[in-house]
């Protein structure tokens, strides 16, 4: 079965279910997604609804119980970072790696020279602003720093696109919004496609080109909407705040079903 | 470091000393039981006769009890850690081995000595044997904790990278244990350390713990207390030499 | 069959394995002549008098006097390693004092202090209970020294500020703290207590364990020996896991889940 599909990832009726003790939970439940070359799409959703279980799915860290993901018409059945690089929630950066040393870790893995290596790392690196923090440990730099090396280090494969599973979810209010308009920057010099994770509705819609409501467990897609505003934007302009209002309340309909008890525990 | 810190514990050991002087030296505590600071002290050159209670002096019984101690140290490493990760690789060989493990670690190990010399005489390998019976087991344990305290997230993001499992293993799993592995060096050489000393006191033909316990038969008080405080150094030794290389190697942290 | 019972299959083959393996290696090892057989003895040498060597009033007598004394021995640990361990959390100015000195005396073999002990205390109970207890007490206080050393201060701060007496704070809330450190350090003194008493009886004397498994040694009457070996061995299990139960059961309440 093919794609039938111009689009970079195109998601095929995805369930997924865990059995726990003798009980089938339930998480995902027949999605279906398509995310066009250079778009920046931002998945938010409920809380626990299995956001990142979806994510794991189009990494290929995660089989689906049911269903098929297609990235660039190629049937996804394991982890392709050089066509799909992940950014975790917890940076995940190698403690006893210097900065360059965890950038350069996919192209170790794949037996790249070292040279080219390097020269490849330090790219990405200065292109995330870490430029003279090559040879500091991840101890020595801060939250988000750490999440720039994340994010080079994704980066630094050139894949066609960039999974981001709630990246700035453990920073400071502003940290993330620097980061945020960074990541713009960045996506939009490199043109990549990139899939975000976030509780965040402001956060989705600042930087999304369309956001995907996600409905409670098991969830599946409620609505996609597209953001039709011009980057840099303006958090307080009108236009935004409209989105951001729909979007909350198409969320609250899922959670209050949540909060009664509605859906499988 | 800390100088009211610093401070206190020199106070401490100032009251040490001073009690260790005072206590028989008012004849508190006899003599024989405690010998005096200056007596012990004066003493120490007597350690080096080579014709005086303990033959050859300090340097063969030195001698005898670092080979026990080198011998045993390098046996209780190489077998932890070849086990450990054999155990931590092979979950089925782990869950198998591990209570096994605790079992034989529960057994107080002095019980064994006496089993140990019957077979093995009163020479060097009985006490060599005793160390890596006392040495091994802290380090095995320890690293078998260390596998079960791998971060779950390197191995995903490894895996995400396209990692084989044999790279998982080299950059993911090596690495993350190697604080494990240090820990169990330090644990080898204290326990194997504790191990060769006891069957040097109880029942040996030389050593240091050997010396202690004749010097004590024949009521040599402050030889015995010379050669205590030769082994406490040793000890103290160690622990500097062992902290020195983890902080070299763990600077990252 | 679901993959969890298969692995439990395999774990029980293996272990059942390997025990019939040690116990034929044994045997193997005396039958030839490996080792001569006046310095060993094979498990179907020691297990048809294992019953009755035990019963023998020489063996048996020791056994219990063995016992009583490390129950002693345990017990004042405990007790007096929770003690000092309080008192040097909770005075820091003291902590800070005593803990290099703490730490080097968990680190060196105690052993070398058996004669000394001996020399004070002669022959007999003092001797023993009290080399032991030195050995036990100090993990003990390590342990619940740090445990108090790391109790969250909001704890106190939050009682204090409800009302709570500083005798009504140790109660209600520094000592449940410590409990887990107070197993942890038992747990690990327990070996320690049982070991030195049977270590002290090896070194010099005539009663106790350590005295039997000495004595058979160096007359050369392997059977008896590891009769004695074996039971100790036995008797240490048993008593460490009464600990680690003790542990589970007791500290419920502090499961991290993950």
């Amino acid at each position: 079965m093919g794609s039938n599909s111009t689009a970079v990832i195109v998601v095929r009726g995805v369930s997924k279910f865990f059995e726990y003790k003798g009980k089938r939970l339930e998480v995902l439940r027949d999605i279906n997604l398509e995310v066009e070359r250079g778009n920046f799409v931002i998945i938010v959703g409920p809380s626990g609804t299995g956001k990142s279980t979806f994510l794991s799915i189009v990494a290929g860290l995660l089989r689906p119980s049911s269903g098929k993901v297609f990235v660039d018409g190629v049937p996804v059945e394991g982890p392709r970072p050089d066509r799909i690089a992940m950014v975790f929630q917890d940076h995940a950066l190698l403690p006893w790696r210097t900065v360059i040393k965890n950038v350069e870790f996919g192209l170790e893995v794949r037996g790249v020279p070292k040279e080219e290596r390097r020269s490849r790392a330090q790219k990405y690196i200065d292109l995330v602003g870490l430029s003279g923090f090559e040879d500091y440990y991840p101890s020595q730099i801060s939250g988000g720093m750490k999440h720039r090396v994340a994010i080079a280090r994704a980066l630094v494969l050139e894949p066609e696109v960039l999974l981001m599973d709630e990246p700035f979810v453990s920073l400071d209010e502003q940290t993330r919004y620097l980061l945020g308009s960074d990541l713009v920057k960045i996506w939009r010099r490199t043109g990549k496609t990139i899939l975000f994770v976030t509780h965040s509705i402001m956060e989705a819609c600042t930087l999304a080109t369309h956001v995907v409501i996600f409905t409670k467990r098991p969830a599946s897609v409620k609505e996609v909407v597209k953001v039709d505003a011009d980057y840099p934007r303006d958090p307080e302009d009108t236009l935004m705040a409209s989105m951001r209002r729909y979007v909350w309340n198409k969320l609250k309909e899922e959670i209050a079903q949540q909060e009664i008890g509605g859906g499988p525990e | 470091m800390n100088l009211k810190a610093f401070g206190f514990q020199a106070l401490v050991l100032g009251l040490l000393l001073t009690v260790w002087q005072l206590l028989p030296m008012e004849g508190i505590v006899s003599p024989q039981i405690l010998s005096p600071l200056y007596t012990t002290l004066i003493n120490f050159p007597k350690i080096f006769a080579r014709n005086g209670l303990i033959p050859g002096g300090l340097i063969p019984q030195l001698l005898t009890t670092l080979e026990e101690l080198g011998v045993a140290f390098v046996m209780s490493i190489a077998v932890s850690i070849v086990l450990g990760f054999l155990f931590g690789y092979f979950k089925v060989l782990g869950r198998s081995y591990e209570p096994l493990i605790y079992l034989v670690y529960a057994v107080p190990g002095s019980i064994y000595y006496p089993v140990l010399f019957l077979t093995l005489g009163l020479g060097v390998q009985s006490k060599i044997a005793m160390g890596f019976l006392f040495g091994v087991f802290p380090p095995l344990i320890n690293i078998l904790s260390g596998f079960r305290k791998i971060n779950g997230i390197y191995i995903s993001m490894a895996r995400s990278m396209g990692s084989s499992n044999v790279q998982l293993f080299t950059k993911v799993v090596v690495p993350s244990l190697a604080p494990y592995i240090m820990a169990g060096i330090r644990l080898a050489l204290i326990f194997t350390y504790i191990g060769v000393i006891l069957g040097e006191v109880i029942a040996s033909k030389g050593g240091l713990g050997w010396a202690i316990s004749i010097a004590n038969y024949n009521f040599d008080a402050p030889l015995m207390y010379d050669y205590i405080i030769v082994v406490v150094l040793l000890a103290v030794a160690f622990l500097v030499a062992i902290t020195a290389v983890e902080r070299r190697v763990f600077s990252y942290a | 069959m679901p993959e969890g019972r298969k692995e439990l299959a395999y774990v029980s083959l293996i272990q059942a394995a390997s025990v019939i393996a040690f116990l034929v290696i044994w045997q193997e090892i005396v039958n030839r002549g490996i080792v001569p057989s006046l310095f060993v003895a094979s498990p179907t040498q020691v297990a048809p008098p294992f019953g009755p060597t035990l019963l023998e009033p020489f063996v048996f007598e020791r056994v219990l006097y063995t016992l009583s004394v490390f129950a002693a021995a345990f017990a004042f640990t405990v007790f007096a390693g929770t003690v000092i361990g309080l008192l040097l959390g909770t005075f820091i100015y003291l902590r800070s004092a005593l803990e290099p000195y703490m730490i080097v005396l968990y680190s060196i073999p105690k052993a070398i202090f058996i004669p000394v002990f001996w020399t004070f205390f002669g022959l007999g109970f003092s001797y023993q209970f009290w080399f032991a207890s030195f050995a036990g007490v100090i993990p003990m206080t390590l342990n619940v020294m740090y445990a108090v050393k790391d109790i969250d201060p909001e704890l106190i701060t939050l009682s204090r500020s409800l009302g709570a007496s500083p005798l009504q704070v140790y109660y209600k809330v520094i000592i449940p703290s410590i409990i887990p450190a107070m197993l942890t350090g038992a747990r690990i003194s327990i070996r320690a207590v049982f070991a030195d008493v049977i270590a002290a009886q090896e070194f010099v004397g005539t009663t106790g364990i350590g005295y039997l498994a000495q004595y058979y040694a160096t007359n050369f009457e392997p059977v008896p020996l590891y009769v004695v070996v074996v039971l100790t061995a036995l008797l240490g299990i048993v008593v460490y896991e009464a600990i680690i139960q003790a542990e589970k059961r007791l500290t419920r309440w502090n499961v991290q889940l993950s």
